[in-house]
């Protein structure tokens, strides 16, 4: 993992912090990383208020750079445990962190590195079905086929993302016939 | 033969059609149509009513009671005579008899694609858009010149997915729904159409 001189010097400026706020300013740091709050919370809260600002900024700043570079680094809980025994973060603090990090670092992972990457999904599979619509609760003798596709996409990690939809046959019409100049397309390249 | 049944609140609700005049009543006809359409405006019920000087509560239910005639006749796709016997129930004169016909004929239609709307139905394909690319280096290779193809499909719900898919994957794709299309030409299918019906 990469970090700089003051992002760890972050860890051993804690010790200057109260232990009795060590957790709201996790559920803090924890609470931005997941979108879920923002700096506004240290406004709201009274214990974190009394701390010096510049030293507060300088923690938690330091603090989010490191889970942020976990996450990449794709450190499960127990690596970045052993990455905190090696530097200079109070014992009781990095057990909290850790025990944080472990519940949390997939949210993360999806919510941050998914939309800065270059990675798209990738189309592997498709499956499709034909149903003939006979009536329904609101209107009777529909008397139509419909189309169920569903399209296999591919995450950069591996896991598979199903995209479901219907369509009647004329929409089936277009869709071949743009995939068909899709592909044709190619063929006038080499 | 097909015919709706109305209860006998509803029977009573509609019956009151018989004491107005052709003009009132067939504006009423026009305002339970709107409604059906989605122009639901209590207070052109209310204008109405003083308008023609009729009670607005018995204005309100003879709407509300057509309102179910035009829903179920377009839900069942009632035929001229199907619908002629299922209002006799409520014993119209005969030109409230016309005025009911003529609306519903006009209108089964529109009715009819507002109820499929309101159906239960997954989320349908409103676009694919798609973009080739050659993709030429990256940090890891250089010197290579693949083809990507860049996708964009668009969902009747508002939700868009972008993917991206190579060459051998979109032929495969396109055959596959190409196959998928031919069945609705099918044998089997026109068998199954032919003993639905």
């Amino acid at each position: 993992m990469e970090l700089s001189k003051t992002n760890l010097n972050s860890l051993s400026l804690l010790k200057k912090i109260p232990k009795s706020v060590h957790q709201e300013l996790l559920s803090l740091i924890f609470g931005v990383l997941l979108q879920q709050a923002d700096e506004t919370e240290i406004e709201k809260s009274q214990s974190l208020k009394q701390i010096d600002s510049t030293l507060l900024k300088e923690v938690f700043s330091g603090l989010i750079t490191i889970v942020i570079q976990a996450v990449k680094a794709n450190l499960n809980a127990k690596s970045l445990a052993q990455f905190l025994k090696d530097t200079s973060a109070p014992a009781e603090f990095a057990g909290l962190l850790v025990t944080a990090y472990g519940k949390t670092f997939q949210k993360i992972k999806e919510i941050h590195l998914e939309t800065t990457g270059f990675y798209l999904k990738k189309l592997i599979d498709i499956n499709w079905r034909m149903d003939y619509i006979i009536k329904s609760n609101k209107i009777e003798q529909i008397d139509k086929p419909v189309y169920f596709i569903d399209l296999n996409l591919q995450k950069k990690d591996g896991q598979i993302e199903k995209l479901k939809f219907s369509c009647d046959t004329n929409q089936l019409q277009d869709l071949v016939t743009t995939l068909k100049d899709a592909v044709l397309a190619k063929k006038s390249l080499k | 033969m097909v015919i709706i049944y109305f209860n006998n609140e509803q029977k009573e609700d509609l019956q009151f059609l018989q004491e107005l005049s052709f003009e009132v009543g067939s504006k009423i006809v026009q305002v339970s149509i709107d409604f059906f359409k989605g122009n639901y405006n209590p207070k052109l019920l209310q204008n109405v009513s003083t308008k023609l000087n009729l009670p607005q509560l018995k204005v309100e239910r003879c709407v509300y009671g057509l309102s179910y005639l035009f829903t179920e006749s377009s839900k069942l796709s009632l035929s001229k005579s199907d619908f002629l016997e299922s209002i006799n129930a409520i014993s119209p004169t005969k030109e409230i008899e016309e005025c009911l016909l003529e609306s519903y004929q006009k209108n089964r239609e529109e009715m009819r694609r507002i109820l499929s709307e309101m159906s239960l139905k997954l989320p349908s394909i409103d676009s694919l858009q798609w973009r080739l690319d050659v993709q030429i280096s990256s940090r890891r290779t250089s010197n290579e010149a693949k083809p990507v193809y860049l996708l964009k499909l668009k969902t009747s719900d508002n939700r868009t997915v972008w993917f991206q898919a190579d060459y051998n994957e979109l032929e495969s794709i396109t055959n596959q729904l190409e196959i998928a299309l031919k069945e609705s030409k099918s044998q089997h299918y026109k068998r199954i159409k032919k003993y639905i019906k």
